[in-house]
């Protein structure tokens, strides 16, 4: 066999051993450590964009495909809390380990017009809150976890 | 020139050599919700995985083939066992009959290849088997034992051949009358049958580890209590010979019991004190040819909601006396997402080769790694098996061998709606180096 074929084999082997390797423990396309960072702060944002908006199908898209597995769009949609108003949300803080983050989000809020079962409409004036988010990072990109806060629990299982 | 390319192609094919293969799909119809498949392999290197569809059927599949189809009328089978007693293939099963509720065990040997089952011996004497059953196999000896409610509270029956299966009694033998049983082994040594059960006296209320002995598997001794906890049960158990002396384990939501028999037969148990207050989710017990004995798991504190499980192995070299310190055995930087339900495969060279289910992709992948020191070191980076990491979602991995090679069978939900009847089947092989 001459140099050259063995080379083109070498070449060749190469080529299909990392095409195998490829599938093994590699994380190909992860944005590095700031541009995660960045990118999650930017969907936290988007996030609460859509939820001031009262845009309910943009919410839904940035929440976990898990949750979006098991609840449809329009069941999601329907359910918007009208009398909750949110107001300056900022990202007061992000902790990132692997593909879970905790986001802290600082931001005002006041509920108009809740009608209570005896009846009567409730007010609670405008004050300032933190809350606490989990992001996972799923394919590329971040997605807030849906927690169901009244039975703690969510349909990602991780 | 043509010597640096030889040598090139040599650390080429080293390199390929510790490769894992792609992983391949091998299930024709959704595993069926709710049962198990079973992977197994035989003297040949033969790999067989059976596991019941959605359509009701019993699915063989050897080497990736689907080589029979199984089903009795309007069955929903629950439970497989599948060895090779005397070399053929046998199998025990369950098909449950929709008509009349009508539960048998079915104990049938076949052919090489798989295509002639001869007809099925009913194991149980009366209709009403249940889970659990357990079946256990030494040299020509072969015991099946079930829950069966015939009589309330439903205990433990068992049929046995001695003679790999070929025949087996008329009729079968009540183990544990008066105790409801929720778990179930059994261990044959040379000059006795044990089985050991997680269960209930009629008419009270607290749940117990219990084990019964028989020298002939026809009378058993009345049950004698290990061990009852006051805030828990377990949840899996496990039983292993050594020595000609069974060792058991079990575990649940507070940690890891176990219990052996002394040289005067008197039974000592208690809890393998590293792993109280754990919440133990997935047991494996094996011995391994050197007659260490080796017990892997997965936990976290319990309720502790900050740290998900990791896979932790315990070694014993003295029978199952005294138990080892957990050694880790993932190696995720973060504790906050689950690395747990592990299965082992030990080579004949003794490598313990270990595989999980992970969730560091958020997506449960499977995860290998392994020890060629007992246990002692591990590789510093655990190796991702799914072809595609963090893309699909994958569960309860099994893991066989034959010499050097390594087969992983991969459960993996079609979808992120993690809907357990629809779940495919993926077998990979892994060459491991050395």
């Amino acid at each position: 066999m001459g140099n050259l074929k063995l080379f083109v084999i070498a070449i060749l082997a190469v080529g299909i051993f990392s095409l195998g390797c490829a599938t093994v423990n590699r994380t190909s396309g992860d944005p590095d450590a700031e541009q995660r960072e960045a990118l999650l702060r930017s969907r936290a944002m988007e996030m609460w964009s859509a939820q001031m908006a009262g845009d309910r199908f943009a919410m839904y898209e940035l929440y976990d495909p898990f949750f979006r597995a098991r609840v449809r769009k329009g069941q999601f949609a329907d359910k918007e809390l009208a009398y909750v108003k949110y107001y300056n949300p900022e990202v007061y803080a992000v902790n990132i380990e692997g593909n879970v983050a905790q986001v802290r989000i600082k931001m005002e809020y006041e509920v108009k017009g809740l009608l209570l079962k005896s009846g009567r409409k409730y007010d609670e004036p405008r004050k300032e809150n933190i809350t606490n988010e989990t992001w996972l990072f799923i394919d590329g990109t971040w997605y807030r976890q849906f927690i169901d806060y009244i039975t703690d629990s969510s349909f990602a299982k991780y | 020139m043509k010597k640096t390319l030889v040598l090139f192609l040599l650390i080429l094919a080293t390199l390929v050599s510790r490769d894992v293969f792609a992983e391949e799909k091998i299930n024709s119809v959704p595993n069926r919700a709710a049962t198990p498949p079973l992977l197994t392999i035989d003297k040949q290197g033969n790999l067989f995985v059976l596991h019941y569809g959605d359509d009701e059927f019993l699915h063989i599949i050897k080497n990736s083939q689907l080589v029979k189809k199984m089903k009795k009328d309007g069955a929903a089978g629950s439970f497989i066992w599948f060895g090779f007693p005397d070399g053929n293939p046998s199998l025990v099963w369950r098909p449950k009959l929709a008509e009349g509720g009508k539960k048998y065990i079915y104990f049938q040997r076949a052919d090489e290849n798989l295509q002639i089952f001869e007809k099925e011996t009913v194991l149980n004497s009366a209709k009403d088997a249940l889970l659990p059953i357990t079946v256990a196999q030494k040299d020509e000896k072969l015991f099946v034992m079930w829950a069966d409610e015939r009589k309330m509270p439903p205990s433990l029956f068992l049929n046995y051949s001695t003679d790999y299966g070929r025949t087996f009694r008329n009729e079968d033998i009540p183990v544990t009358p008066g105790y409801a049983a929720t778990l179930a082994r059994i261990a044959l040594t040379d000059k006795q049958v044990y089985c050991l059960f997680v269960g209930r006296k009629e008419g009270e209320d607290k749940t117990g580890i219990y084990v019964a002995s028989s020298l002939n598997g026809v009378e058993w001794s009345d049950p004698q209590l290990l061990e009852t906890y006051e805030e828990w049960s377990p949840a899996a158990i496990e039983t292993v010979v050594a020595d000609d002396s069974p060792v058991m384990v079990w575990a649940g939501a507070r940690g890891i019991g176990y219990a052996y028999p002394d040289a005067e037969g008197k039974w000592h148990s208690q809890l393998i004190e590293q792993t109280k207050d754990m919440d133990i989710n997935r047991i494996k017990l094996t011995r391994a040819e050197n007659g260490s004995l080796f017990l892997l798991t997965s936990y976290k504190r319990f309720g502790d909601t900050a740290k998900k499980p990791s896979v932790f192995l315990l070694t014993s070299s003295n029978g199952g006396r005294t138990w080892s310190e957990p050694i880790r055995v993932n190696h995720n930087k973060y504790e906050n997402t689950s690395a747990w339900l592990p299965d082992m495969h030990i080579r004949d060279d003794g490598t313990i080769v270990v595989v999980w289910q992970d969730h560091r992709f958020i997506r449960g992948n499977i995860y290998m790694n392994y020890s060629k020191d007992a246990g002692k070191t591990w590789l510093s980076e655990d190796i991702n098996l799914d072809d595609e990491p963090g893309k699909h979602n994958d569960y309860y991995p099994y893991v066989t061998g034959y010499k050097d090679k390594v087969y992983v069978l991969i459960p993996r939900y079609q979808s992120d709606s993690l809907d357990t009847d629809k779940i495919d089947l993926y077998l990979k092989e892994v060459k491991i180096n050395g």
